[in-house]
């Protein structure tokens, strides 16, 4: 029975990756002159941008299926979300849909103090397919920004919606966009003693949920390749068979699952370069830990540190040169930098208590890490250089940031302490400035959070 | 888990001596049985019938023996030796515990052991993989330097994955900065 069930929710997950991949979603982008209205995102004190998105129009025969709500409330979710813009109230508008199919009477819409307007048209177009345009107006230039319009089939109206938030997002505020992105995390489930652990992944959102493996073994740490439809993560999976705890690979397209070299310890902590070419990971052995690198084509490894000490978390910078970790060679666990080839190690943190699981930014502005102090974890960030750290959420074990395209955004999770002995374990979405932290909601308890680059057309 | 092989042996024994006391009823009953009526008849069926289920636990005691013995002893012998926060070394205590490992290891000289290094929560899961690794290694250290050979001993770390105890204070920390010995299974 249960085999069945994971044969349909794999052939489930295979048949929207396919779809996703194969039908066709043709950005057909216009973009007019710079335009002076665009947000500082990454000034301190954010004033949410107040924008109108109305309801598009629609042709008669597609109204049932609500698209002309669900596309225009999905974009306004996830740019609301971003703690960037605030919707304005669509009672207020006094234009409707079918109005605002020519230019807007952008008097009517400085009224309610919009700074921009999102208006969209959707029409049908043959073999089941909608195409979907919609425009971006500078209220007070009394211009139009831009235009995007894409066709595709009916059922990929969130992507198609998550798309066009990300070329909104890009236009307002001069940063990629993080929308379009899936979170690939460990999805928990009983007793803390033998807890079940299996991967889960679904769209930023939460929406399309799907369980990647079968929790029969622990797996830990997911993490997306930057480049393909591939997931590496740790299992114990073969610990049965005599294989040691180990590093896998896991393709998306295919459910193919393999094991990444056999080495005389355990291999842990894997996370790729960000040309998809290499992959970095820890070899615990005889009682120390240190950093490898595997070229993922012939499979080769080289080791990078050496010594007695625990080095692991390791993570590029986002251009492939320098690689941060986590050590304990000077007694308590600090951050460290070395290059690429494992020259040259500068420690970065300094603080009082214990760092952990450095990240580094894809804007390579930030490194984000874990913190240890007086009892508590904290998520925090610093410079490269270890200046200007800062905590930006807490809690009784926060654990394991990671950053969304764009390097605004992170993920992470919390577990808490429960009255009856249990542990809540959950995601939250936070921003660098550490305002608007926001659950993620996942079936069951979730921990190790890794966002995915853009989805791949 | 060996908490629960212990109470299966526990309860394997217990159920031989029911099996047993059964037994001696139902020769009781037997031999009362020639002046008397169907109310004992039934009495000795069902007599009967908790005997088999004696029987088959004792047949799955059996089974269980090679290993279970074996794993129930290094219980006793301890099995387990327990760390300070962040630290992996072996106190006087873990050294007297593991000297007892080490005499079991000696006689029984076929036996393969694996050593699971344990940490409590307040650490992250990747650092605590390679400290469970560190615990379960200076064990490992610490047999072959009284003499057994390290091609009996494996190691694995669970880091914070599996603690022994569910808890979130001193107490639960305590017992689950550890490392544990096993028997392996063939």
């Amino acid at each position: 029975m249960d085999k069945i069930k994971r044969h349909f929710l794999k052939c489930t997950f295979l048949i929207y990756i396919f779809f996703s991949s194969i039908f066709l979603l043709q950005p057909n982008i216009v973009l007019s002159q710079d335009e002076p209205l665009q947000i500082d995102i990454m000034g301190g004190n954010i004033q949410a941008m107040p924008i109108a998105i109305s309801y598009f129009s629609i042709e008669n025969d597609l109204k049932k299926l609500k698209l002309q709500n669900n596309i225009p409330n999905l974009i306004a979710n996830n740019l609301v979300n971003s703690g960037l813009f605030k919707l304005l109230n669509r009672d207020a508008y006094m234009q409707n849909p079918e109005q605002l199919n020519s230019s807007p009477k952008f008097r009517d819409w400085r009224i309610i103090d919009a700074q921009a307007l999102i208006t969209g048209k959707i029409s049908k177009k043959s073999g089941n397919k909608i195409n979907v345009s919609v425009e971006l107006w500078d209220i007070y230039g009394e211009k139009r920004m831009f235009g995007i319009s894409l066709s595709s089939k009916i059922k990929s109206w969130r992507r198609i919606s998550h798309i066009i938030s990300d070329k909104i997002y890009e236009r307002l505020t001069g940063e990629e966009g993080y929308f379009d992105t899936r979170i690939v995390y460990v999805s928990e489930s009983g007793a803390q003693k033998d807890r079940i652990k299996r991967l889960a992944i679904m769209d930023q959102d939460g929406a399309n949920h799907q369980y990647l493996t079968d929790g029969n073994s622990l797996v830990l740490t997911p993490r997306f390749s930057p480049t393909q439809q591939q997931i590496t993560f740790f299992s114990y999976r073969g610990v049965n068979r005599g294989i040691k705890p180990s590093v896998y690979l896991y393709n998306l397209l295919t459910g193919k699952i393999e094991i990444l070299g056999e080495f005389p310890g355990m291999s842990f902590s894997p996370r790729f370069s960000p040309d998809g070419l290499d992959l970095i990971m820890s070899l615990a052995q005889n009682g120390s830990t240190n950093i490898h690198v595997m070229n993922l084509k012939n499979r080769k490894t080289k080791q990078l540190t050496k010594g007695m000490a625990i080095d692991t978390s390791p993570s590029f910078s986002p251009d492939g040169k320098k690689i941060v970790f986590n050590s304990d060679r000077s007694g308590g666990q600090h951050l460290y930098i070395m290059d690429k080839n494992g020259k040259n190690p500068i420690r970065i943190s300094f603080g009082r208590g214990s760092y952990a699981t450095p990240v580094w930014s894809p804007r390579g502005d930030y490194i984000a890490f874990t913190k240890f102090t007086r009892g508590r974890f904290f998520i925090g960030l610093m410079h490269p250089d270890g200046s200007a750290e800062r905590l930006i959420a807490e809690g009784y074990l926060t654990e394991g940031p990671t950053w969304a395209p764009g390097g605004r955004v992170l993920s992470f999770f919390r577990q808490t302490p429960q009255k009856d002995g249990s542990m809540k374990t959950r995601l939250f979405i936070i921003d660098i400035t550490g305002n608007r932290e926001k659950e993620l909601i996942t079936p069951e308890d979730a921990s190790d959070p890794a966002w995915s680059p853009k989805n791949i057309n | 888990m060996l908490k629960y092989f212990k109470i299966l042996i526990i309860t394997i024994i217990l159920s031989y001596f029911i099996g047993c006391s059964n037994k001696d009823k139902n020769s009781l009953l037997l031999d009362a049985e020639g002046g008397n009526t169907q109310e004992n008849t039934t009495l000795t069926e069902e007599i009967e019938i908790i005997d088999n289920t004696a029987k088959s636990i004792k047949m799955d005691e059996v089974e269980l023996t090679v290993e279970e013995k074996l794993s129930s002893e290094l219980i006793e012998v301890g099995d387990r030796v327990f760390f300070e926060y962040d630290e992996s070394t072996i106190s006087d205590e873990s050294a007297d515990i593991l000297q007892k490992q080490y005499q079991f290891l000696i006689r029984n000289p076929a036996i393969y052991i694996t050593i699971t290094g344990h940490c409590d929560e307040r650490g992250t899961r990747e650092y605590n993989i390679a400290l469970g690794e560190r615990r379960a290694s200076a064990v490992k250290n610490y047999l072959i330097s009284l003499g057994i050979s390290s091609n009996r001993i494996a190691v694995i770390s669970y880091g914070k994955e599996k603690p022994t105890v569910e808890g979130h204070d001193e107490n639960a920390w305590t017992q689950n900065r550890t490392a544990v010995t096993f028997i392996n299974g063939n």
